[in-house]
């Protein structure tokens, strides 16, 4: 059976292909941001950098497939996001509001919030979840990750993370609904 | 981007009871497309999650160069252990500094060496220069002009002793004005001596830490440059003006001249101090003479 294209990267780059590491990189670096933005803001480029300087490291002793590839640059994510924690305090927290979409009134403005939607402030909202609500919805739907992989990483039982997930879903509709009344009454 | 999302918790009563009443993740991310099962009501939510796995943008993927950079170094064998941006920045900030803490060493040491040939320097620093770089050594006395007010001349002027550079003050001016009398002219003789001797000491200070600049290309450093520039009646001149300026040596300004065997400058020092006793007749400087030698003095 042939290697799947991940496993010929993957095999490639712990030889020290650069071509090959470069599109593990390019395949994970934007989820591993976006994550990092989320649950680490102030400091996602720097906890992203030492996140792939772990991977580096350590990339010749993984053995897995793509799905625990996933799951160990997101571990380490979490580690790092832990340490620095551990340093700068605990993440804030933060009302939802219009700006987080800038969004101006109109006749349609349900409709005008999804089509501005964008990545940027889709993190936004989603970010002013609570924090475990906020990272479970980010490693289960940017970083790809399944519930028992997500389950495993956070120390929770599969059972909490889908209540978690469902409630952080639960929040979003309902501050997407808020958001969209309080523009069409400003 | 990968969004596969395990479909356990997909679709409506997959082990999820809550979600029973809504749809699974699944659902409302899909593929990249608004599922149209999905109600109105989560709709929005549909589309948020779609948004937040949108495509990578372009700024998401600017350092990639560096961490392709960690990745050869780290397969070079080299230690990548700080962050991927950083290093570039500190060793570029560490190597500025360095330059430009060696490049300010330079010139202080030039610049300190200047001073000390210059003999300007206060005494026990400007002794310990003598006896380390063979700068000339302190006088006694509190200002090299004192040799002047020292001078057995019953008609001294006190403008020109209290004056070094009698020619550029108002006293002296003043000094040659009352040229008529014989008096005034021997003090502004005096003056105008010690003058000679004190800028030919300095001169020679200023081309000895000039041209140690000159060797290191800190020529345009020095602060010292401009003086020099004047008295060599202007910067193209600097070198033709040090290659003739002589050095008069301080360790002789009781007035007796200095025995051959002091040093292998001797000649050179013998010529200039005529003027510290007031009998050598013309100024010491510049005299067309051959280059004076650094080493002589180490």
């Amino acid at each position: 059976m042939a290697a799947s294209s991940f496993e010929q990267d993957l095999s490639a780059a712990q030889s020290g292909d650069e071509v090959a590491f470069a599109t593990l990189w390019r395949n994970l670096n934007p989820g591993l941001v976006r994550y990092l933005r989320v649950v680490a803001k102030p400091a996602a480029e720097d906890v992203a950098s030492e996140t792939w300087l772990q991977i580096i490291r350590s990339l010749g002793k993984f053995r897995g497939d793509e799905q625990s590839f996933r799951a160990w640059v997101f571990t380490i994510a979490r580690n790092k996001v832990t340490d620095w924690r551990r340093h700068e305090g605990r993440r804030p927290t933060e009302e939802i509001t219009a700006e987080h979409f800038d969004v101006a009134g109109s006749d349609d403005t349900e409709q005008r919030v999804l089509d501005q939607l964008s990545t940027e402030g889709a993190l936004n909202l989603i970010a002013t979840l609570p924090l475990e609500q906020a990272e479970i919805i980010m490693l289960r739907v940017v970083a790809g990750l399944d519930v028992a992989a997500v389950a495993k990483l956070v120390h929770k039982s599969e059972g909490a993370v889908r209540v978690s997930c469902h409630r952080a879903l639960t929040r979003l509709r309902d501050a997407l609904s808020t958001l969209a009344a309080g523009s069409v009454t400003r | 981007m990968r969004r596969e999302v395990d479909g356990a918790t997909s679709g409506v009563g997959l082990g999820w009871p809550e979600v029973s009443l809504v749809l699974g993740l699944d659902e409302l991310v899909g593929d990249g497309q608004v599922n149209p099962a999905v109600s109105s009501e989560w709709q929005p939510v549909s589309e948020l999650l779609q948004a937040a796995a949108g495509p990578a943008s372009a700024a998401e993927l600017t350092v990639e160069y560096a961490a392709l950079a960690a990745f050869r170094r780290a397969h070079l064998g080299a230690p990548t252990r700080r962050p991927l941006v950083r290093p570039r920045m500190i060793s570029t900030l560490l190597t500025g500094k360095i330059a430009a803490a060696l490049a300010c060493a330079a010139v202080g040491i030039t610049g300190a060496a200047g001073a000390a040939f210059a003999g300007v320097l206060p005494t026990h620093i400007q002794n310990a220069a003598h006896d380390t770089i063979g700068a000339p050594r302190a006088h006694h006395d509190s200002a090299t002009a004192a040799t002047a007010s020292h001078s057995p001349e019953p008609n001294h002027s006190p403008e020109a002793s209290e004056s070094p550079k009698a020619s550029e003050s108002p006293e002296a001016t003043h000094s040659a004005k009352a040229s008529e009398s014989h008096e005034a002219s021997e003090s502004e003789h005096a003056s105008a001596t010690s003058t000679a001797s004190l800028d030919a000491n300095a001169a020679f200070g200023l081309c000895q830490a000039w041209s140690n600049a000159d060797k290191h290309h800190l020529d345009g450093l020095v602060g010292f440059r401009a003086k020099l520039a004047v008295l060599a009646g202007g910067v193209a001149n600097i070198r033709t003006f040090c290659a003739s300026v002589k050095h008069t040596d301080g360790d002789h300004h009781d007035g007796q001249l200095p025995s051959s065997s002091v040093s292998p400058t001797a000649s050179t020092t013998g010529d200039a101090h005529h003027g510290h006793d007031g009998h050598g007749g013309s100024a010491k400087f510049p005299v067309p003479s051959p280059a004076p030698q650094v080493g002589g003095h180490n």
